[in-house]
């Protein structure tokens, strides 16, 4: 097995052939590793993890997803956009039930009907993310906090090896954002693979194994978390 | 100063051109324009009192014309929501969207009364020509609004189900359609309550309705029946109005986010 979950090499990236966003990025996180990715707003930060999950294709260079580099399944990294990214006139067990489509056929769900035991493993992950009881609410109906939650436990319905996630608990009180991490190491020990895009240094310290600054689209350090301090990004955010 | 004389030679020249477009309309032709209000007041007259003896004759054909908008519409729609789905850059890429526009803007350059024409000459007179037209006309519009409400959908939304590998039709179920379903109601009223107000018009052509009376009132100078037509048409459309305006805004209040 690779010993790596993420591999990325020489990677470019741009919208329009000039103007890189993302230069010469090299980067391998660790299977059942935490990473942390920081840098200033405009960095890059969600581009990066874009193109680990291809929604978007370099320019050039080679990413490979746990030693494969093409023919892997799309459904093993799952992906939690910086704002969630939930359907929101459908209800949280509905959104997080989105997560098993590529494991069940069409016919079914086209009416809405669903295998029991999706049905049964949704409200486990969704149990997991401390929000069951509101499976039944629609999204637009839930606070931020609750959908941060409804997204988790729609990420984990895929059953991915890897999960990336944008700007995770930033906009979350102190405590629920302890408790939204405490899960996410849980997770981590069922060796899932987490990458976590932050403009939060302590989050990363206190949470991460590693963490990988960029800044202007250039990777300019990779620390392991527990040497970050303030002193040594001050300039980074500066 | 400089100024101003600027912003006054651009006043008179402005004024010229209003002056002469009036002109060459003949809103100065004094003799026609006198002779034309004598004329309105005159036939305003004669358009009074209603005469009510055709009250029951019109219900049926106002109820025909209703039948008509709402049958255009359901077919409309029913054709609109695939075209839409076409035309959305979004869901469908630029290709095929680009072709899906060029062919409903072709059919929105034509109104639906010459639709109805159109399928008068096809099919014969009666509320199934008029029915076609008013859905030719109703996709071409549909299918408009709807692409653009499909564009709006959240660009994450998509991204983070993209990134699960849902199919493109689960994508269209489980995130498009209920994404975008205030739009696609709210505009199917919409387009049923225009579909009433043009759908009056239509038998004028001999595409079925009350419209058919109103034509023939008028070529018969029974200008006393056209009043009690004009007077129900206007009351069924004050009525589906506001009825559809309710409906519409209790859904939409419901289920706002
Ligand atoms: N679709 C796009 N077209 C052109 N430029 C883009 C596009 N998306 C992002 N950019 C640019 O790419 C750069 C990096 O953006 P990105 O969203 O990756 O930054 P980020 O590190 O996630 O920032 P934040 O912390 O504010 O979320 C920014 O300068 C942004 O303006
Ligand atoms: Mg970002």
């Amino acid at each position: 097995m690779a010993e790596y979950a993420v591999e990325l090499h020489n990677v470019w990236y741009s919208h329009n052939g000039s103007n890189h966003i993302l230069k010469d990025i090299d980067l391998k996180v660790k299977r059942g590793a935490l990473l942390a990715l920081i840098g200033p707003s405009g960095s890059g930060k969600t581009t990066l993890l874009k193109i680990i999950c291809r929604l978007i294709r370099p320019c050039s260079g080679s990413i490979s997803i746990r030693g494969s580099n093409g023919d892997l399944e799309r459904h093993e990294v799952g992906y939690i956009p910086q704002q969630l990214g939930l359907v929101r006139g459908l209800t949280a067990l509905e959104n997080v039930l989105v997560g098993a489509h590529s494991r069940i056929g069409f016919a079914g769900t086209l009416l809405g009907v669903f295998p029991e035991k999706e049905i049964e493993l949704a409200m486990k992950y969704l149990d997991m993310a401390g929000i069951a009881g509101k499976a039944d609410k629609k999204v637009y109906t839930l606070s931020g906090g609750e959908r941060q939650r409804v997204a988790i436990a729609r990420a984990l319905m895929q059953e991915p090896e890897i999960i990336l996630a944008d700007e995770f608990v930033s906009n979350l009180d102190i405590v629920t954002a302890k408790e939204i991490m405490d899960m996410m190491k849980k997770i981590k020990e069922k060796d899932t693979t987490l990458v976590i895009a932050t403009h939060d240094i302590s989050l990363a310290r206190d949470y991460c194994d590693m963490t990988v600054i960029i800044k202007n689209g250039v990777k300019i350090d990779e620390i392991c978390s527990y040497e970050l301090d303030y002193d040594r990004v001050r300039d980074i955010f500066t | 100063m400089n100024h101003s004389r600027e912003g006054f030679l651009q006043a008179v020249i402005f004024s010229g051109i209003i002056l002469y477009l009036a002109n060459s309309i003949g809103f100065f032709d004094i003799d026609r324009l006198t002779r034309g209000v004598s004329n309105l007041f005159i036939f305003a007259a004669d358009l009074f009192p209603p005469d009510l003896s055709v009250t029951e004759t019109l219900l049926y054909s106002i109820l025909e014309t209703i039948q008509m908008a709402l049958m255009g519409t359901i077919l409309g729609f029913i054709a609109a929501l695939p075209l839409g789905l076409l035309g959305a850059r979004n869901i469908s890429g630029r290709n095929i969207s680009a072709v899906t526009r060029l062919f409903l803007g072709g059919i929105r350059t034509i109104p639906a009364l010459l639709w109805a024409i159109i399928f008068v000459v096809a099919f014969g007179l009666g509320p199934l020509p008029g029915t076609l037209g008013l859905a030719i006309y109703s996709v071409g519009y549909l299918s408009k609004l709807y692409y653009e409400a499909f564009e709006a959908v959240d660009q994450e939304i998509l991204d983070a189900v993209r990134a699960i590998g849902i199919s493109r039709l689960k994508e269209i179920r489980f995130v498009v359609l209920p994404e975008s379903m205030n739009h696609i109601l709210s505009q199917l009223f919409f387009m049923f309550e225009y579909n009433v107000r043009s759908s009056a018009i239509l038998g004028f052509v001999g595409a079925g309705g009350i419209g058919f009376y109103m034509i023939n009132y008028i070529q018969l100078f029974q200008y006393q029946r056209l009043t009690t037509a004009v007077l129900l048409t206007l009351a069924v459309v004050l009525i589906i109005d506001s009825v559809s305006a309710r409906i519409r805004d209790r859904f939409l209040t419901r289920s706002s986010y």
